[in-house]
């Protein structure tokens, strides 16, 4: 009898161990806790392009210029101040000497150049915002060809420690802008050495061999040190076709190398922002720490921040109504419509810097997965117009988003760009439709075939904006349509490929300038995704670039936007609602198109 | 039993060689693309990633992972995480979903067996037709919807402060996800024992032990049970894989940092390096425990040989 009842005891036993071993981690409460749009994907600068990797980043992490806490426009952050050429194309900046990294460092010139030259030798994302620098194409290119131009000819000189100096090919009135952005954030060199892996591993372990016998650890040396190191290194080499090789490393300044990315991870990532990433526990939470090192800490509100990292709507939103977090950074359209149905006022709705739009394929002939060769119908722009008038978008926001979004007429969202203002677009009218349809050679939708409408099948709001086209055309103009929905991974292929005719997509802007929306219609655009070719398009925001008068360029670019929202190669749906859920006692958060996060002006006053 | 326990231990590795290269063949073949994101990107910008995760070729993929793995134990970084290596990310979840499993699991032997026990030897009574329903109930309802269930009952007012929502970290925590995890193989181990435990009821030794004067309650809980608990143990083998590998819906539900959000969230991302890590945990925990049920059997009815062909 002992031993039978031993069976239930022992798993009794296992149950209470199993409590306590998953009771491990012990949590204290931040002054300030939060929910980010998703987990973190990564911190490491190169490879980064989602907001929630942004938001962080704007917390531990400073650029020259950084968003202001109350009106998000760029003000003197790592930099005290610049000076700009009266041409407009060399930007000095003036570096603050009391900047230092979380380590206690200075931050100077190097690291500023440092970290934009790893954007050229590892290029991501985000490695085309630099190409308005003088040579940076150049140096890319060259480099991945391996006989890469020198470094000193791009357009970013460290004149000394605290005066870096830009140069550009055009002037960019949105220069400040763009520095503000993570992506032209500082890195240090030195505390990312230990994760460094050489491409040419053989020779580089002989260099690691070489400089050991003199007493140096190539393991904490920078790419500089190792270099100036090379010429006595090849010297002593025995093959000549190695001394070859190290000799035109030395000459190009070329170590050709990658850092693993755990150089972003706690305990070992150096950053100069007004936080330090203290703890990063992969898919729980990660918390940050006033940094003691940050020039302007008196500025700091919050002592600690955490993120917790929860991604699923339902129980986010249940950690926010139990206290546990103070700020739902984004709440998806489905809860929040719901929620603003009760008139929430903890609910913060505000214009988006981002536009819903359907794209259509403009090429000639349709792609090869629909009907492959056949005459492409949407290549005719009065068909395009004619779906584009055919539209109710009001009955999209009214009935399926419901978060009182502004139907759009015009792909950029107005309203958000002080200064800029855009001309109205196409109207919802049905006979003027018709008309158009039918001049085109397709009374009533005769003879037009089928057309898919592709959608990626985990976003519901966007299965039902399908339904409602499909209907809508259905009934305004006769026009059949199918609609199909994609795994996303898919669909964006499908959609990058060029490989469909419609697709409902979306896009937001990176930095506050109408180029981050233009620019992705130019005919040479990688994000050109309708494949819509329009030379005085071109031939206008070519214009735009080259205008170093700021008014006057916004003037060009209302023209092209134009163009774009009357030849219809998208039909803008509805701008975007930033959707966030925040406790009255949250003070320091504005809301704003871009959604940003200043976390330095951020603060707490329970009452 | 020792010869056919090393043979056994010995194809495991050969085993999970061919699930490897399988499952590598249907992430390679499969369309969408890791590196793909939001936006299109330069081909060089794609060409530097795919180097840079030695993804280059299936050729680079094979010549370098399996020999990391062999010799480093390393199944390289996650594609999508990129600050985080398949490791890291194994180790940082794994133990979670072994915690919540284990919990689960016995829960669910414990009252599962109980119940259907009691419900085989009051045959028609309120019991049995109650755990009927019960049971019929935990096998039909989904996960997903008992784990909601679950959640807005522990977020009601009157709970409050007893079980934090969404969160992982606290003894507590681990009760209502494992609640939720542990109905349907509560359900199925009632009706399974509560069956065998019928046949074996009705057998031969049951009346002779009885006759010979022991208690009801010895014969059922001691003769009885042993031999009822075959059947269980069979099943218990797979389903101690699965429960102690995680669920994808009770921790997403839960948000609980658990594998098995990685089953379906790495194959979603198309996180290549990511999903062989978790289908080579997932393969030798089935393994393991697919063994372990065998040695199992023998300690449990010493009639059964496992070494014997054909059964």
């Amino acid at each position: 009898m002992l031993r039978l009842a031993s069976i239930p005891v022992g798993l009794m036993l296992l149950v209470l161990a199993a409590l306590f071993w998953s009771g491990s981690g012990a949590t204290r409460k931040a002054d300030f806790s939060f929910i980010n749009r998703g987990d973190i994907i990564t911190l490491d600068l190169n490879l980064m392009s989602y907001q929630q990797d942004f938001r962080l980043t704007y917390a531990i992490r400073e650029g020259l210029y950084s968003p202001d806490p109350v009106t998000y426009a760029p003000v003197p952050a790592g930099a005290e101040r610049h000076e700009l050429s009266p041409d407009g194309r060399v930007w000095t900046f003036h570096l603050r000497k009391d900047a230092k990294w979380s380590n206690g460092d200075p931050v100077t010139a190097h690291d500023y150049i440092f970290s934009w030259r790893r954007f050229f030798e590892e290029p991501g994302e985000y490695t085309y915002l630099f190409y308005y620098i003088k040579n940076a194409k150049a140096y890319e290119d060259s480099y991945a060809k391996g006989e890469p131009i020198d470094i000193s000819t791009v357009g970013m000189q460290a004149v000394d420690d605290h005066t870096l100096r830009v140069t550009l090919n055009d002037p960019v009135t949105f220069l400040l802008d763009l520095v503000a952005f993570p992506p032209f954030y500082p890195r240090h060199e030195r505390s990312m050495v230990p994760f460094r892996e050489f491409s040419q591993r053989e020779i580089m372990s002989l260099a690691s061999d070489f400089l050991a016998k003199n007493n140096k650890q190539i393991e904490t040396m920078t790419q500089g040190e190792i270099l100036a190191e090379l010429p006595a290194f090849a010297a002593q080499l025995t093959s000549a076709e190695a001394q070859a090789e190290v000799e035109k490393m030395f000459r190009h300044g070329m170590i050709k190398h990658t850092y693993r990315n755990e150089y972003t991870r706690p305990p070992a990532v150096v950053t100069n922002g007004p936080f330090n990433l203290t703890q990063w526990e992969f898919k729980r939470r990660l918390w940050l720490e006033k940094s003691q090192t940050y020039w302007d800490r008196d500025a700091v509100k919050l002592d600690t921040v955490e993120m917790i990292v929860n991604e699923n709507v339902l129980s986010q939103f249940l950690q926010y109504e139990a206290g546990t977090v103070d700020w739902l950074a984004d709440v998806p359209t489905d809860l929040a419509s719901d929620l603003r149905a009760r008139d929430r006022t903890d609910l913060r709705a505000s214009k988006a810097f981002g536009t819903a739009f359907l794209t259509f394929m403009c090429r000639e002939e349709l792609p090869r997965s629909i009907n492959a060769g056949k005459k492409n119908p949407l290549a005719d722009i009065r068909v395009r117009q004619a779906l584009a008038m055919a539209i109710d978008k009001k009955f999209i926001t009214e009935n399926v988003t419901r978060m009182g979004e502004e139907v759009a007429t015009t792909y950029f969202p107005p309203g958000t760009l002080p200064g800029f203002e855009v001309l109205p677009g196409l109207p919802f009218d049905i006979p003027r439709a018709q008309a158009l349809l039918a001049e085109a050679g397709y009374p009533n939708g005769k003879g037009l075939p089928s057309l898919p409408i592709l959608y990626n099948s985990e976003n519901p709001i966007r299965a039902r904006i399908a339904q409602v086209l499909k209907e809508q055309w259905k009934k305004n103009l006769g026009v059949e349509t199918e609609i199909q929905s994609l795994e996303v991974k898919i669909y964006r292929n499908r959609v990058t490929e060029k490989d469909y005719a419609i697709a409902l997509v979306a896009w937001y802007g990176d930095y506050p300038d109408v180029s981050t929306f233009t620019d992705k219609y130019l005919s040479t655009s990688l994000q050109n995704d309708a494949d819509w070719k329009n030379a005085e398009f071109d031939r206008l925001c070519d214009l735009a670039t080259k205008e170093g008068d700021a008014a006057k360029r916004l003037a060009i670019l209302q023209k092209a936007e134009a163009l774009i929202d009357t030849e219809v190669p998208i039909v803008p749906l509805y701008h975007y609602v930033n959707c966030s859920l925040r406790r009255d006692y949250v003070k320091g958060i504005q809301e704003n198109p871009r959604n940003l996060t200043v976390f330095k002006g951020v603060s707490v006053e329970r009452e | 039993m020792p010869r056919i326990l090393l043979y056994r231990l010995l194809q495991l590795p050969l085993i999970l060689a061919v699930i490897y290269v399988t499952t590598f063949i249907l992430v390679w073949v499969a369309p969408g693309d890791p590196f793909s994101g939001e936006r299109a990107v330069d081909p060089v910008v794609e060409q530097t990633l795919r180097e840079k995760y030695r993804a280059g070729s299936a050729v680079q993929f094979l010549t370098y992972y399996p020999y990391s793995i062999l010799t480093r134990g390393d199944f390289g970084p996650s594609m999508l995480y990129k600050e985080w290596s398949v490791n890291d990310i194994v180790k940082s979840s794994l133990p979670v979903s072994i915690a919540l499993g284990v919990f689960a699991l016995a829960i669910a032997v414990l009252i599962g067996v109980g119940v259907g026990t009691l419900a085989a030897v009051y045959r028609d009574g309120v019991l049995d037709w109650s755990s009927l329903s019960i049971s019929l109930i935990g096998i039909s309802l989904p996960s997903f919807v008992t784990a909601a269930l679950l959640l807005l009952l522990s977020s009601a007012p009157s709970m409050q402060g007893f079980f934090a929502v969404g969160s992982w970290g606290r003894p507590m925590d681990v009760v209502l996800p494992g609640l939720a995890l542990s109905l349907a193989p509560m359900a199925y181990i009632v009706r399974l024992t509560r069956a065998s435990m019928l046949d074996v009821l009705g057998s031969d030794f049951v009346r002779t032990a009885r006759a010979k004067g022991l208690s009801k309650s010895v014969v059922v809980w001691k003769h009885c049970l042993k031999n009822a608990f075959v059947p269980v143990l069979s099943y218990l083998g797979p389903a101690a894989a699965v429960t102690l590998t995680g669920s994808f819906v009770v921790e997403k539900v839960f948000n609980i940092p658990g594998l098995g959000q990685h089953f379906v969230n790495s194959v979603l991302n198309r996180d290549q390096t990511l999903i062989l890590g978790v289908v080579m945990v997932y393969s030798l925990f089935l393994l393991v425990f697919n063994l372990l049920v065998d040695v199992a059997y023998v300690l449990v009815d010493p009639r059964i040989d496992i070494s014997a062909k054909g059964t």
